[in-house]
């Protein structure tokens, strides 16, 4: 009983320092390093505020349905420097904490999911915006470290007002 | 110490006539002064002559089909019920309670056949009827539920499954008002020559901290389109998109300030045009589609729906993006410096999924406020806005290209930003009974 406790803990601990190191890439962004936590068919969403729920990208128009070639797109992107939005670059600082861990899902080969609550504040010429929402990190285990098949960034925010647009990676 | 004479004419002019966009055609000058997008008496009288008085697109048929759907949102500043009442009807309610105001219908959308204001219980029928007071009994004589029901729009039209509704009573008939535009939301409805278009589920609410006039000029504009979207042209040809194509058509004045850029490009559009991404499968099924609308519409109508893109304005308040995938896109002015923007993805009812998510990635792409282009178009408009903090020293927008000049109406002209400026112009001159329309 207690060897159990002790490694569901342990592999929390090891999931937020995943996370916490994801955290870290992407406010500095370090957008390259952030890729390659992605499993080769990775992939990033965001549904749209009025269907926070929705896991169905056909049937619902998301915000954000990268496939793993698109994010690939989107981080060589934002890297130009004719991604005129985040040129200058906002500042971003996000914290990520609730953090919560179910293992060994499902069939779909997922190892872990990591559900976890963020909050991204985004500083850009006078501006400061505030994201608030939870993460749900779909993760397979390689190694002693964790690979994303699948990322969801799910608003609290009935609508993108007044943050208007994610430019960066939420 | 030179003086600019030329500038300081024109401030005299403005002075004189109070009109906020100059135009020379003689010398092809056009311009449009910067507290249109500043200052907060010109927001005001926009509420009052063209807001309140002009068709303001409310919804999509599609979005309420049953009897007792309804979708509350704001329409131009106002809080409206847009609704399906149970003769079919379809209504826009204000949603305010007779009573003492509150909000009739908290949801954002469901199904009923009445609303119920839960302060004091005062409940409407959906077709705006007030039939239950509680406490009636100690009312005065002098009030009656047949005076006191919902208030509604003054008109509500649909044209083509797109719904209006106008605050005016006055206000002509919707298909006088639309002018050339309808041809165009014919263009656009005909897409769903099979069974109809539908709005697909999930909306892009989102802003931009800019005069909603800046997103109107910009979403009808083929200039910025390649330096602005640069990185978009460059993503889709890295997924093999043949860009040779280009951006190739006209902008075009349609009337009473409506107005549109119709043009080819190389965008896939799942009515017509495969791009070599694609899978056999849906480049057979679009070849298909493309072939059964030239049967359905004749070919050279289907040459107009299918093929071409159009950036379509609506004036005031609608744009109908069909390019990248094809949007709807709905501004609501909150402040002269502040717009909530809606936007919803169109697609012909019961599309192949495979098509939907092209459609779809299409639009992703492209569109809304995680997009590879949208965002960047928000960044221009948001420092425009913020260069006209200078209003003291640089007064006036230029908007004059293509005007007067002796060659071919192009693509990146602004012809058709000056079409929606001049009946802005006009709406704005008239009085608040008199109009210029
Ligand atoms: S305000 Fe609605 S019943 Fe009183
Ligand atoms: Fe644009």
């Amino acid at each position: 009983m207690t060897s159990t406790v002790t490694d569901a803990l342990l592999l929390r601990l090891r999931i937020e320092d995943f996370l916490f190191t994801e955290a870290e890439l992407l406010d500095a962004w370090k957008l390259d390093e952030w890729l390659a936590l992605f499993e080769p068919d990775g992939r990033y969403f965001v549904p749209p505020t009025d269907r926070p729920d929705a896991r169905d990208t056909i049937a619902t128009a998301f915000i954000i349905a990268d496939d793993h070639e698109r994010l690939t797109g989107r981080v060589r992107r934002l890297a130009t420097d004719a991604a005129w939005v985040e040129r200058p670059r906002s500042r971003t600082h996000r914290v990520v904490g609730n953090v919560r861990v179910e293992s060994g899902t499902d069939s779909v080969g997922d190892d872990v999911v990591a559900r976890s609550s963020f909050i991204v504040h985004r500083v850009r010429r006078g501006v400061t915006d505030c994201f608030t929402g939870r993460y749900e990190h779909r993760l397979r285990v390689v190694g002693d470290s964790f690979r994303i098949r699948e990322r969801w960034a799910v608003l609290t925010a009935e609508a993108l007002q007044p943050t208007g647009k994610i430019g960066f990676i939420l | 110490m030179t003086i600019d004479h030329s500038t300081e004419a024109t401030n005299l002019t403005v002075r004189r006539t109070g009109r906020m966009v100059h135009d020379v055609p003689e010398t092809g000058e056009f311009m449009v002064h910067r507290s249109a997008f500043t200052d907060g008496a010109v927001l005001e009288r926009e509420r009052r002559n063209i807001l309140s008085r002009c068709w303001v697109y409310v919804g999509h048929a599609s979005e309420i089909p049953n009897v007792g759907d309804y979708r509350t949102r704001s329409v131009v500043g106002r809080q409206v019920i847009f609704c399906r009442d149970r003769n079919d009807e379809v209504r826009v309610l204000l949603n305010t309670c007779r009573h003492r105001g509150a909000l009739v219908c908290r949801e954002p959308q469901g199904n009923d056949t009445t609303f119920t204001c839960f302060y004091h219980k005062w409940q409407y029928r959906n077709s705006g009827e007030l039939i239950g007071v509680p406490g009636k009994i100690s009312f005065p004589e002098s009030f009656t539920l047949a005076d006191n029901g919902l208030a509604s729009a003054s008109q509500v039209e649909t044209y083509r499954d797109f719904v209006f509704a106008s605050f005016d009573s006055s206000a002509p008939p919707l298909v006088e008002y639309l002018a050339g535009a309808a041809d165009f939301i014919d263009r656009i409805a005909d897409q769903g020559f099979r069974d109809g278009m539908e709005i697909v589920d999930g909306a892009h609410l989102y802003s931009m901290r800019c005069n909603w006039k800046l997103v109107v000029e910009n979403s009808i504009d083929g200039y910025h389109g390649f330096p602005v979207h640069s990185t978009y042209f460059q993503y889709i040809g890295s997924r093999g998109v043949d860009l040779s194509v280009g951006l190739d058509g006209v902008p075009r004045d349609l009337g009473n300030g409506h107005a549109c850029l119709d043009y080819l490009a190389p965008f896939a559009r799942t009515v017509a045009r495969t791009t070599a991404p694609m899978s056999d499968r849906a480049k057979q099924l679009i070849t298909d589609i493309r072939a059964e609308a030239d049967a359905a519409l004749g070919e050279e109508r289907a040459a107009l729906v299918a093929d071409r893109s159009k950036n379509i304005f609506v004036y005031p308040n609608l744009l109908i993006i069909d390019a990248a995938s094809l949007q709807i896109r709905v501004l609501d002015p909150v402040a002269t410096d502040y717009t909530n923007i809606s936007a919803w993805l169109l697609a012909p009812r019961g599309e192949d999924r495979e098509l939907r998510q092209i459609r779809s990635d299409s639009y992703q792409e492209f569109l809304g406020p995680g997009g590879f282009a949208t965002p960047d178009d928000c960044e221009a408009l948001e420092t425009c806005q913020i260069g006209y903090q200078n209003i003291a020293e640089v007064e006036w927008n230029l908007v004059n290209k293509g005007y007067g000049v002796d060659a071919p109406e192009a693509v990146d002209n602004e012809t058709q930003i000056r079409a929606f400026w001049r009946q802005w112009d006009s709406d704005m001159a008239g009085g608040p009974d008199g109009g210029t329309r």
